[in-house]
């Protein structure tokens, strides 16, 4: 087999023993490592934080439904993209489910090559994903650190204000903010205003605030 | 067969009839009575045969009655002669009337039979209309069961395809996948063998039927269904078979509209209280009864009594004929239906049939 760029296990999940068999068979078959569970439950029993991939899951099972399972994924530490699975096409449950950011909607009997096509871009994104996320928290770590003085003067600098301005706001002398500011471009390892704020957009520091 | 047969009997008897009547006719010498007796091979007709046989009939029996005059043994003379050929002339008269009340009774009996023959074909076509239509109800979760076996053989002969473009292929591994597609082929099959019935437009068939053995094929045809719907299907039925005297597919028929109706009474209650349970027993007397009963919100009191009038429904999306099909079903196996609300909650419908002898 051809070594696949994309890391990560396939969960699927689906409560057709058969189905679930054969679908396994062909992941694997086409070198993808493949974890299967008989439904959504059992899978989320398992699902750490550190499990890499993603998921495949039959839109229609007793218990937890594909749906269920979307959002309780989406909720939980690590959600990985899904792939919906259905038996027959049902147009409010695709509309949903790709509304909630599914990777794809397919029905059982469509193409290899549709599936696997699927699996791939759901494992790049996942991939991707948290990729992003580990940077985000490496970056909420350093931002951490800042006192809260700190934070109040960087605000004010990505806003643009000069430091005379942003001294008269804090009531606080124009030499202390200048203080400030360079204490958290080291602390942040940033060289410019530029990269500061560019950071703070990344972390969506204070969109809340605002 | 049996009527035909019949038929041929009579129409034997009434060519020896009308032969005896000739003979005694012209060997006697009484002129005014003897035709007379032409009546009775001409009533013999109204029994058997159609409009056409009678006039038939008719016109042989003149030809006769007028033979019969001028062979006579000892012709009459005078006015002897002219009131026995007036007699006859009368008889003739009086044969021939009678001939079109026959044909006039049997042009009536052949359109009534025709209007039976018509609402018997009728209602086995709307039988077959509601049978569809449930069909309808079930056809997304059979869809469902044929797509997952579908699948599974898609996604098999896949996985072989890429296992045997390897170097040396895992014949142990290409086997099993060969026995899933077959176990997932006769899966689909099966599936399909028991809708088919159900789809075919069909006449009502008595034969011995296990309540036993339907019922359980009927949980079975439900049960992705219900599956889809959280309900728990409970089955009480007896050890030993019940059998009745019936037509499955019908009898099948109502047992579905009963199931499907108590699941579409539970769409509203809580998921894990959705409980349809399927009960069938003897009762006294040769009686054998089947009861559904389900936890819904059981039937209003203002509209028990109408719950079997074709067209009344209480569904958005009903066609009102489920219930009103399934009473025609039972009646015409010489059966009762009704339904009852249960004491605590919901609703259960039952039927009673009279046991076959095994």
């Amino acid at each position: 087999m051809n070594p696949l760029p994309e890391s990560g296990v396939v969960f699927v999940i689906d409560d057709d023993v058969s189905f679930l068999r054969s679908v396994t068979r062909l992941l694997r078959a086409s070198g993808y490592s493949v974890q299967a569970f008989e439904s959504a439950n059992e899978f989320l029993e398992q699902l750490a934080p550190e499990m890499s991939g993603c998921v495949l899951v039959d839109l229609q099972m007793p218990g937890l439904n594909g749906l269920e399972l979307q959002s309780a994924l989406a909720q939980s530490a690590n959600p990985l993209p899904v792939v919906f699975l259905t038996a027959q096409g049902d147009i409010p449950a695709t509309v949903q489910a790709m509304r909630c950011g599914a990777e794809d909607f397919l029905t059982k009997l469509s193409p290899k090559e549709k599936l696997l096509d699927a699996i791939r871009r759901a494992l790049v994104r996942g991939a991707r994903e948290r990729k992003g996320r580990a940077r985000l928290q490496e970056l909420r770590t350093q931002f951490e650190v800042l006192t809260s003085r700190e934070l109040e003067v960087l605000e004010g600098v990505v806003l643009g204000r000069l430091n005379k301005q942003i001294a008269a706001e804090l009531g606080i002398n124009e030499r202390t903010v200048k203080l400030h500011r360079t204490n958290l471009t080291r602390k942040l390892r940033t060289q410019s205003v530029a990269e500061l704020t560019r950071l703070v957009e990344e972390v969506a520091l204070f969109k809340r605030a605002r | 067969m049996n009527s035909k047969r019949s038929g041929w009997i009579l129409f034997g008897v009434i060519t020896v009839v009308l032969a005896g009547l000739f003979v005694n006719d012209i060997n006697s010498d009484d002129q005014l009575v003897d035709w007379a007796w032409y009546f009775i091979p001409m009533y013999l007709s109204a029994q058997v045969g159609n409009r056409n046989s009678s006039y038939l009939l008719a016109g042989i029996i003149s030809y006769l009655i007028l033979v019969g005059f001028y062979i006579e043994p000892i012709e009459p003379t005078g006015l002897n002669r002219h009131l026995a050929l007036t007699g006859r002339l009368i008889g003739i008269c009086a044969i021939w009337v009678m001939a079109l009340l026959i044909a006039h009774q049997k042009k009536v009996e052949e359109k009534l039979e025709h209007a039976e023959d018509e609402l018997t074909d009728q209602k086995t076509k709307l039988a077959h209309i509601v049978r569809v239509s449930t069909m309808d109800h079930l056809a997304a979760s059979l869809t469902h069961e044929l797509t997952q076996p579908l699948g599974a053989i898609l996604r098999n002969a896949e996985a072989a395809e890429i296992f045997l473009q390897g170097e040396r292929p895992d014949l142990k591994e290409i086997r099993a996948i060969l026995m899933d597609i077959r176990k997932d082929d006769q899966r689909a099959g099966s599936v399909i063998e028991r809708m088919r019935p159900l789809l075919k437009c069909r006449n009502v068939e008595l034969k011995s039927v296990d309540l036993v053995k339907m019922l359980k094929e009927t949980v079975v045809l439900t049960e992705s269904d219900a599956r889809m719907r959280q309900v728990r299907v409970d089955l009480q039925l007896p050890a030993k078979l019940l059998m009745v005297r019936g037509d499955r597919i019908h009898l099948q028929q109502v047992l579905l509209n009963l199931m499907l109706n108590g699941m579409d009474a539970m769409d509203k209650v809580e998921t894990k209280e959705r409980r349809l349970l399927v009960r069938a027993g003897l009762v006294n007397s040769g009686m054998v009864e089947v009861s559904v009963s389900d936890c819904g919100t059981g039937i209003p009191p203002e509209k028990m009594a109408r719950l079997f009038e074709p067209f009344f429904t209480t569904k958005l999306d009903g066609l009102g004929m489920g219930l009103a099909i399934s009473k025609n079903i039972i009646e015409a196996h010489g059966g009762k239906i009704w339904g009852e609300n249960n004491p605590n909650r919901g609703a259960v419908f039952k039927f009673i049939l009279t046991a076959a002898k095994e």
